[in-house]
C-alpha cells in the first residue's frame, strides 16, 4: 500500500474511500484498481460510484447494510493495495484543437492577461500530455492533470453565460474541454472539432487513466474534421 | 397509443423515473424525482413498479386534455384538481373520460407533484432512463401545446383500491442530517450554527440545487474536487450554503459540511423560497 487509506460512511447508504488530499497519479491508479474490483465483485450491492481526485464514493443499493459493506470493503482494499496491482492498458490520445484567432477570438483576452505570445502559448499547451483523472461537472467534462504552471490563470469572477460546446479552456490550474454549451468561468483558448457528448452518449474513447495531448490544427483542417460524420480515432492514438 | 395534450404546461413539467445511476463515471447526473416518497407513492397507488416514469410537476397550473379514458393519481404538493366540474384530492384515484380536461391549480403548498397513470408514459430513454435532462434527453421540459404520449393499461384499477389520505406538508420542519466530511473542520460555533440555527430557502433554486439565505463565514482552505451526491450540503468559499438536489453535478470543489438522507431531501424540496427549517444532526446507524 503506497498511501494511508480510510473508509468512512457519510450517510447510511454512502461509503467513501479517502486517500490523502492531493492530486497524484499514484492515487488515481489505486482508485481505478479498486473501482475495477468493486465493479466486478460487488455489482449487485452498488447503486452508483463517483470519483474525485482522492475520494471514491460508493452509493449502496437499497437494503445493503453499511457496516457489513465497510468490513468487506476493508479486506478488498487491503488485498488490492498490498498486492501492488496497478491497472494497465492506459492509452495515449491526440485531440485536435484549433487555436486560430479567427475561430477563437476569445483567446486574445487570455494571451493579453498572461502577456504571452500566441505561438509560445500553443507550444506550451500542446507540449505535454494531460492525465484524465475523471469526468465531472458536466456529462463528458474531463478533469485533466498536468497543466504547465506558466499557463495557470484565476477563474473569471463572473462566469460567462454560455461557453460553446467544443471549447478548450483554462481555469485556475486546470485545462479542459466543454462537452456541451454551458455557463463557465474558464478562459476559452481553443476549439476542438470533435463532439464529446451527443445523443446520450460519450463520443470520445478516453477513459480515466488515459493521457491526452492537444494537437494544434489549422482552421481549414478544423472545418474539414467538423464536417466528418464519423471521426476515426485510429490515427489519433499515440503508439497505438 | 394514447396521448394527453398540455393546454397549460406549468413552469417545469418533466418526465422522471429513478434516473441514471450507472453513468456517474461519465459525469452524468443521477436525476429522478425531487420528492422521492411522493413519486413512489404515485407508482404504488397505480400498482406500478417503483422505477416507472411519472410526470413531475413544479408549482402546478396545468390543463391537460386526454384523448381516451385515463385513470390517474396525483401525489405530493397540495392542489385543487378538477375534472368535469368535480374536484379531487391528491392520492385519490381519478378517472378522466375520453376527450375531457383535467386541471391542476397553482399549488397551495409544496412545490412538486407527481402524476402517475394507469399505463406507461412513452418518451425517449437515454442511458437507461426517461428522466429529462438538458444535453442528455432532447427535451428538457414540456411546453404548452405539446402532447405527452402514453400506453394505457388494459386492466382497470377498481375505484376502491386507492384510499390514502391527501398529503399534509409540515411547516418549519426539522431535517435530520448526517455530518459531512468537512464538518469536523468547522469551529464549535460554526458547528452549532448548522445544528441549531434556523435556515431559510432562497429564491435561487432549481433541480440542481437550493441556495440558503443564511451564510456561515469561515476561513477553511480550499479543497480539491471530490464526489458529491443529492443531499450534499456544500459550504462555498464565500460562506454560502448550497443543498445539492437530484440534477446536481457528480463532483464538486467546495467543502461538504452535511449529507441529507433521502427523506430530508424530499422534505426540503417541498419547502418554498422564504420558508424556514432547521437541521438536526444524527449519527449513522451502526
Amino acid at each position: 500500500m503506497n498511501h494511508p487509506v480510510q473508509i468512512i460512511a457519510i450517510s447510511s447508504d454512502i461509503l467513501e474511500i479517502h486517500w490523502p488530499e492531493k492530486i497524484s497519479e499514484g492515487i488515481l491508479f489505486e482508485i481505478l484498481a479498486i473501482k475495477g474490483i468493486i465493479n466486478e465483485k460487488w455489482a449487485g450491492k452498488i447503486l452508483r460510484m463517483c470519483q474525485g481526485y482522492q475520494v471514491l464514493g460508493i452509493q449502496l443499493a437499497t437494503g445493503q447494510d453499511a457496516t457489513t459493506c465497510i468490513s468487506e470493503l476493508k479486506s478488498v482494499l487491503e488485498e488490492t493495495l498490498q498486492s501492488g496491482f496497478i491497472p494497465s492498458g492506459f492509452r495515449t490520445w491526440k485531440l485536435p484543437v484549433c487555436y486560430d484567432l479567427k475561430l477563437v477570438p476569445e483567446l486574445e483576452g487570455y494571451l493579453k492577461k498572461k502577456s504571452i505570445g500566441l505561438e509560445d502559448f500553443i507550444e506550451i499547451h500542446t507540449e505535454n500530455s494531460y492525465r484524465l483523472y475523471f469526468y465531472g461537472f458536466l456529462p463528458g467534462f474531463m478533469y485533466l492533470g498536468g497543466l504547465e504552471k506558466k499557463l495557470h490563470i484565476p477563474r473569471k469572477a463572473t462566469p460567462d453565460r454560455k461557453i460553446p460546446a467544443g471549447s478548450v479552456a483554462i481555469g485556475g490550474s486546470q485545462t479542459g474541454v466543454y462537452p456541451m454549451d454551458s455557463p463557465g468561468g474558464w478562459y476559452v483558448v481553443g476549439r476542438t472539432p470533435v463532439s464529446f457528448f451527443s445523443e446520450g452518449g460519450l463520443r470520445v474513447p478516453f477513459r480515466p487513466g488515459d493521457a491526452i495531448r492537444f494537437e494544434s490544427i489549422s482552421l481549414p483542417y478544423f472545418k474539414e474534421l467538423k464536417r466528418k460524420e464519423n471521426f476515426s480515432w485510429k490515427k489519433w492514438e499515440e503508439n497505438g | 397509443m394514447a396521448k394527453l395534450k398540455l393546454e397549460k404546461a406549468g413552469i417545469l413539467t418533466t418526465i422522471q423515473d429513478l434516473g441514471r445511476p450507472a453513468y456517474a463515471a461519465l459525469g452524468v447526473p443521477l436525476s429522478g424525482p425531487m420528492d422521492k416518497n411522493s413519486f413512489l407513492l404515485a407508482n404504488h397507488l397505480m400498482r406500478k413498479s417503483p422505477a416507472d416514469a411519472c410526470l413531475e410537476i413544479y408549482m402546478g397550473d396545468l390543463e391537460m386534455v386526454f384523448d381516451s379514458l385515463c385513470q390517474l393519481v396525483v401525489t405530493g404538493a397540495s392542489c385543487k384538481i378538477c375534472c368535469e366540474n368535480k374536484s379531487y384530492h391528491t392520492n385519490e384515484l381519478i378517472e378522466v373520460p375520453k376527450g375531457k380536461k383535467l386541471t391542476l391549480s397553482r399549488f397551495r403548498n409544496g412545490q412538486w407533484a407527481y402524476l402517475a397513470i394507469n399505463g406507461s408514459f412513452l418518451s425517449q430513454t437515454v442511458m437507461g432512463s426517461q428522466s429529462f435532462y438538458p444535453g442528455i434527453t432532447r427535451k428538457s421540459r414540456f411546453s404548452a401545446g405539446e402532447e405527452v404520449l402514453y400506453q394505457a393499461s388494459q386492466k382497470n384499477i377498481p375505484p376502491l383500491h386507492a384510499k390514502v389520505k391527501p398529503s399534509i406538508l409540515t411547516y418549519s420542519p426539522v431535517l435530520p442530517a448526517f455530518k459531512g466530511p468537512s464538518f469536523s473542520l468547522l469551529s464549535p460555533n460554526q458547528q452549532a450554527k448548522l445544528n441549531t440555527g434556523i435556515f431559510t430557502l432562497s429564491t435561487e433554486q432549481n433541480r440542481m440545487g437550493i441556495h440558503l439565505v443564511e451564510e456561515i463565514t469561515h476561513s477553511l482552505k480550499e479543497v480539491i474536487t471530490t464526489p458529491v451526491y443529492p443531499g450534499t450540503v456544500q459550504l462555498t468559499s464565500s460562506g454560502k450554503l448550497i443543498v445539492l438536489m437530484l440534477d446536481a453535478q457528480v463532483t464538486g470543489g467546495y467543502h461538504r459540511v452535511l449529507q441529507l438522507p433521502q427523506q430530508s431531501i424530499g422534505t426540503l424540496a417541498q419547502l418554498r423560497p422564504g420558508e424556514n427549517f432547521r437541521f438536526q444532526l444524527i449519527d449513522i446507524p451502526k
